[in-house]
């Protein structure tokens, strides 16, 4: 099925942009890609914001790990602890929020290639950022554009010796504005959204995760699907079910708002029936002078009181809520 | 220290988080009660403490502290706990116009001077470019050699928003926060704790951006809110613990609900109060009745 064809390289797809939100975490997602991605090719450069390098390259197998780069931008972005470039580890270098980061990685990509010694062959490398979303905070979108446009286009001259197969980016959604977002997706070949599907029984296999795509072809041709799929603990996929955009955007839209009814299941009638309503207005209440009771008004013995209360016109009776009309 | 919540999250005064940075929110109700609880839980067993208190005052915690059976006047006389007074060096920093020029003159001095722990960390408050890079520095040189557990508490990250601190300058404070107590090369066994609000039905997007971008960094958020049928005496709140689980898509959470007691808190299975219960029973026993 589709993600399965973008992550393994069947689809070709230079920029690929993982959208995640506060509830779905689109590292699996990503990871997923790095691990197909090494099958393919030599390197993988990870430009990291969000996690250490050293978290990061821990979820894969030792033998991975060699052909990983890993761009320190999580210990020190802002340069507050004076950290000197501790290059002990030749996988890792620092940058900073100022750092000139396609330079700094194209730098970095001739320098491996030069150093790895088979020099016919082109050098395939990829690149992953996770996160774009901390870049999008600090500079402008169209700063984040040219940011991309560069790391993904490769050098015309083959002198370089690398081409940039893919470039895959992490961006925390809600973080940011339809304007940003909307930038940063027109650049993108395959978009995709992890989303939540309201049709999904709670019950259902918490594992099971959907994801909204959209797919660029070179030719031209857009293909929309949303699959469900699961990743194991070692980043692999599975595809469950997939189907077209609109059917789900649909029902995806009308999520029925639930609202507490507190009247709702109650022990006891807050609400009067015509019946009910009858069988009140009909009863006499005691004190209340009517034609029963004028017998023993009449027979009253002298020396004792007894007080009636008679309404009349002017009497506030109504049954009706005086406050009605208030907009309170 | 409330010994439910000590259940429902696994940690105790002996085994307390390790790096880990735990993220309060609360929406329409009030979360500080887990402040109070993390702040006794390190106390009583013996760890150090970093508290930077931004809403309320010493006397409120050490009160609140005392019923909780821990004594803050004397953790802070022994070292133990390092409280930083925000409520004073905020309107000191807001007040003293002449010094601020005197720093902005020279601001090479303030950021490379380190070890300047009593150099008050808000002192160029209303500048634009204000940084709270000195706070930083002083909560590391504080703990940052630390090799027990320890625990840096802040009392309330949306109050430095309040007090007009740029939202990104706050979550790159936090962010150097999580990363010395949480990932640091070193043994530090951190823990960060702190409160953010997001209040359902304050429309405060800088608050709001906070929140969510502190979600994303925290490795659990304990979220505090009021019931959605409205005030109740015998349910004072939700509470809802998310695990953020890095390499997994779907975070995990458990939902309980609590009661706060002269002294302790009552978790309970939502819908399962004591309260609730005898009402419950008293409504059956009224059906039987009328049935009868």
């Amino acid at each position: 099925m589709l993600l399965g064809d973008i992550i393994n390289g069947k689809e070709k797809s230079h920029l690929v942009i993982v959208h995640d939100n506060i509830n779905q975490n689109g590292k699996p997602l990503l990871s997923c890609f790095v691990k197909s991605l090494l099958e393919s090719i030599d390197f993988v450069h990870a430009i990291l914001w969000d996690v250490s390098p050293g978290q990061f390259i821990g979820a894969f197998d030792p033998h991975l790990r060699e052909r990983i780069f890993c761009y320190d931008g999580f210990s020190d972005p802002l340069g507050w602890n004076l950290t000197k470039n501790e290059c002990d580890d030749s996988h890792v270098s620092v940058i900073h929020q100022n750092s000139n980061l396609a330079q700094v990685v194209k730098n970095n990509m001739a320098h491996c290639c030069s150093q790895s010694s088979n020099s016919g062959n082109v050098v395939k490398v990829a690149v992953v950022i996770n996160s774009l979303s901390r870049l999008l905070l600090w500079k402008s979108s169209s700063a984040v554009c040219t940011l991309l446009n560069q790391l993904y286009s490769n050098p015309l001259d083959s002198q370089a010796g690398y081409q940039v197969v893919q470039v895959v980016g992490l961006v925390h959604t809600d973080l940011h504005d339809d304007q940003t977002l909307n930038a940063v997706n027109f650049l993108a070949s395959s978009l995709l959204w992890i989303t939540q599907d309201n049709n999904e029984p709670k019950a259902a296999d918490q594992s099971t995760c959907w994801c909204r795509i959209l797919h660029k072809r070179k030719t031209g041709k857009v293909i929309k699907k949303v699959e469900s799929f699961a990743i194991s603990n070692e980043f692999e996929l599975t595809e469950h079910h997939d189907k077209d955009w609109n059917v789900s955007s649909s029902t995806a839209n009308s999520e029925p708002v639930k609202e507490v009814d507190p009247t709702q299941n109650l022990t006891f009638n807050l609400k009067l029936t015509d019946n009910e309503r009858q069988a009140r207005s009909n009863l006499k209440l005691p004190y209340m002078y009517h034609e029963e009771k004028k017998s023993e008004v009449s027979v009253n013995p002298s020396g004792e009181g007894k007080v009636f209360y008679q309404p009349d016109e002017a009497d506030d009776f109504d049954e009706e809520d005086p406050d009605e009309d208030l907009d309170i | 220290m409330f010994a439910d919540l000590n259940a429902l999250t696994d940690f105790s005064e002996k085994c307390p988080p390790k790096r880990k940075f735990l993220l309060i929110s609360d929406s329409q109700n009030d979360g500080s009660f887990l402040i109070h609880h993390f702040l006794a839980l390190y106390i009583k067993g013996g760890f150090k403490v970093f508290f930077v208190a931004l809403v309320q005052s010493f006397s409120h915690y050490n009160i609140v502290a005392q019923k909780l059976g821990a004594n803050l006047g004397s953790a802070c006389e022994s070292g133990q706990v390092t409280f930083l007074d925000g409520l004073k060096l905020v309107s000191e920093g807001l007040d003293d116009k002449s010094k601020q020029e005197y720093s902005f003159e020279k601001p090479q001095t303030t950021v490379s001077d380190n070890n300047g722990d009593d150099s008050n960390p808000f002192l160029n408050i209303s500048n634009h470019n204000f940084t709270l890079q000195p706070l930083y520095n002083r909560i590391k040189s504080s703990l940052g050699k630390e090799t027990k557990p320890c625990l840096l508490l802040i009392d309330d990250v949306t109050a430095l928003l309040s007090i007009g601190i740029h939202v990104q300058e706050v979550i790159s404070f936090i962010h150097y926060c999580s990363v010395m107590m949480c990932s640091s090369p070193t043994t530090l066994d951190g823990c960060l704790v702190t409160l953010a609000h997001n209040d359902s039905d304050v429309d405060d997007e800088e608050s709001l951006l906070l929140w969510k971008q502190l979600c994303y960094v925290a490795h659990m958020e304990f979220h505090v809110k009021g019931l959605s049928s409205g005030y109740c005496k015998d349910v004072h709140g939700q509470l809802t613990i998310t695990h953020r689980d890095q390499n997994s898509i779907k975070h995990s959470s458990k939902v309980v609900q609590y009661k706060i007691h002269e002294k302790n808190v009552t978790c309970f299975a939502p819908g399962m109060s004591k309260g609730c219960s005898v009402a419950l029973k008293r409504s059956r026993m009224e059906d039987r009745m009328t049935v009868r």
